[in-house]
């Protein structure tokens, strides 16, 4: 039964991609007519980053609200010191890998995040593919994060996820 | 598995509510009996726990005095609970100065669910424990027949979900003479937004006695 009903999930996840990727292009910008062919290159590189990366945050975006939002809130704010905030939280950067870990494989143990320590097991989402953990890691670290412009690619998540194959730890080591 | 509980819980709830819509009081839920011509609702029946300040929390506490919001749940539950804990965190802010409202989150895994444990979670959700109580301090069949006998919810061991307990995500309005009053599903912000507005229409009853 649960099996059925991520497999809709994922149906309609993919049905969603299939959409953003036909439908809903973004204009692209007049390119300046430019001398350098290296510079049209780069610019042309860019915005085709740009493009990806929009796209893994909108699949991203739904998928934090099928699988994020019951602790960690709507709008990553967590609830009390149960479920540590994601918004601008101070364990966001240079933990990626220890954070495409966890969200695979579960996290336990005490863990503290802008000075607040929590201590409540977080369930693994081994039913996550690469490219789906790729794609929450974009949106939470663009929309909550520092950077705005965060892109966490499914390339990366896979160097991640070699690192570790059970729940990730912390405390008593 | 889970969903198709609540929806079949829902839908009993509606089929309830939808023959005794007048003016603006809510139904009274559960099996009616008639008795020497009057009739008789069903009533949550006589309870005592522990709460997470070790205090016993019993029926008598809100007889006559008090409504509240009652749920179940475990606290290392990871599939339905957090979100039915945001929600409840929802209504607690909602009410938490007003005295006649009381929040009762009971354990169905009262092994685990000690009062240390409950008192933890409970000060890691930052909630006052004279509004809102955490209940354990009785064996899980004993907590699994009161939510089937006394709220009418599904609450049961089963190793083939999640956690091993399948239950029900319901919040259920009592009001002070321990009749239901009302069933939302506790994990959705629209339903929970409903249980708000019924609360503020039952305290109006409730001043009315």
């Amino acid at each position: 039964m649960k099996i059925a009903g991520y497999l809709m999930i994922s149906i309609l996840g993919l049905s969603a991609m299939a959409c953003n990727g036909g439908g809903k292009q973004e204009q692209v910008e007049d390119v300046q007519v430019a001398d350098n062919p290296d510079t049209q290159a780069n610019e042309q590189n860019d915005h085709r980053t740009q493009t990806r990366q929009r796209q893994y945050f909108l699949q991203g975006e739904k998928l934090y609200k099928s699988y994020c939002t019951a602790c960690h809130g709507a709008e990553g704010k967590g609830l009390g010191t149960l479920y540590p905030p994601l918004k601008d939280s101070d364990f966001l950067d240079g933990n990626e890998s220890t954070i495409a870990c966890g969200i695979k494989y579960g996290m336990t143990g005490p863990l503290t995040v802008n000075g607040k320590e929590y201590n409540q097991p977080m369930v693994g989402l081994t039913q996550l593919t690469n490219l789906q953990i790729a794609e929450i890691m974009t949106y939470v670290y663009a929309s909550m994060g520092t950077n705005e412009d965060a892109f966490v690619e499914v390339k990366e998540v896979d160097e991640y996820l070699k690192n570790c194959d059970s729940m990730v730890q912390f405390g008593n080591e | 598995m889970k969903n198709w509980i609540i929806s079949l819980g829902m839908i009993a709830a509606l089929g309830i509510t939808g023959c005794q819509k007048e003016d603006d009081k809510l139904p009274i839920l559960g099996r009616q009996q008639e008795v020497d011509g009057k009739t008789v609702y069903h009533t949550i029946p006589d309870f005592a726990f522990v709460d997470q300040d070790s205090a016993t929390v019993r029926r008598e506490d809100f007889m006559g005095k008090k409504i509240y919001v009652a749920d179940f749940f475990f606290t290392s539950c990871t599939t339905i609970c957090p979100a039915m804990k945001t929600q409840m965190m929802r209504i607690y802010e909602a009410y938490e100065n007003d005295d006649r409202v009381a929040l009762l989150s009971h354990s169905i895994d009262p092994e685990y669910d000690t009062q240390p444990v409950l008192e933890n979670f409970a000060s890691r959700l930052g909630v006052s424990s004279q509004k809102w109580h955490f209940l354990t301090g009785v064996s899980q069949e004993a907590m699994f027949a009161h939510g089937q006998k006394g709220y009418i919810v599904t609450a049961t061991a089963d190793r083939s979900v999640p956690d091993g307990i399948l239950h029900s995500g319901a919040f259920l309005l009592v009001d002070t003479e321990g009749r239901i009053r009302g069933k939302y599903d506790g994990t959705k912000p629209l339903e929970v937004d409903r249980l708000i507005g019924d609360i503020k229409i039952l305290l109006k009853e409730e001043e009315g006695k």
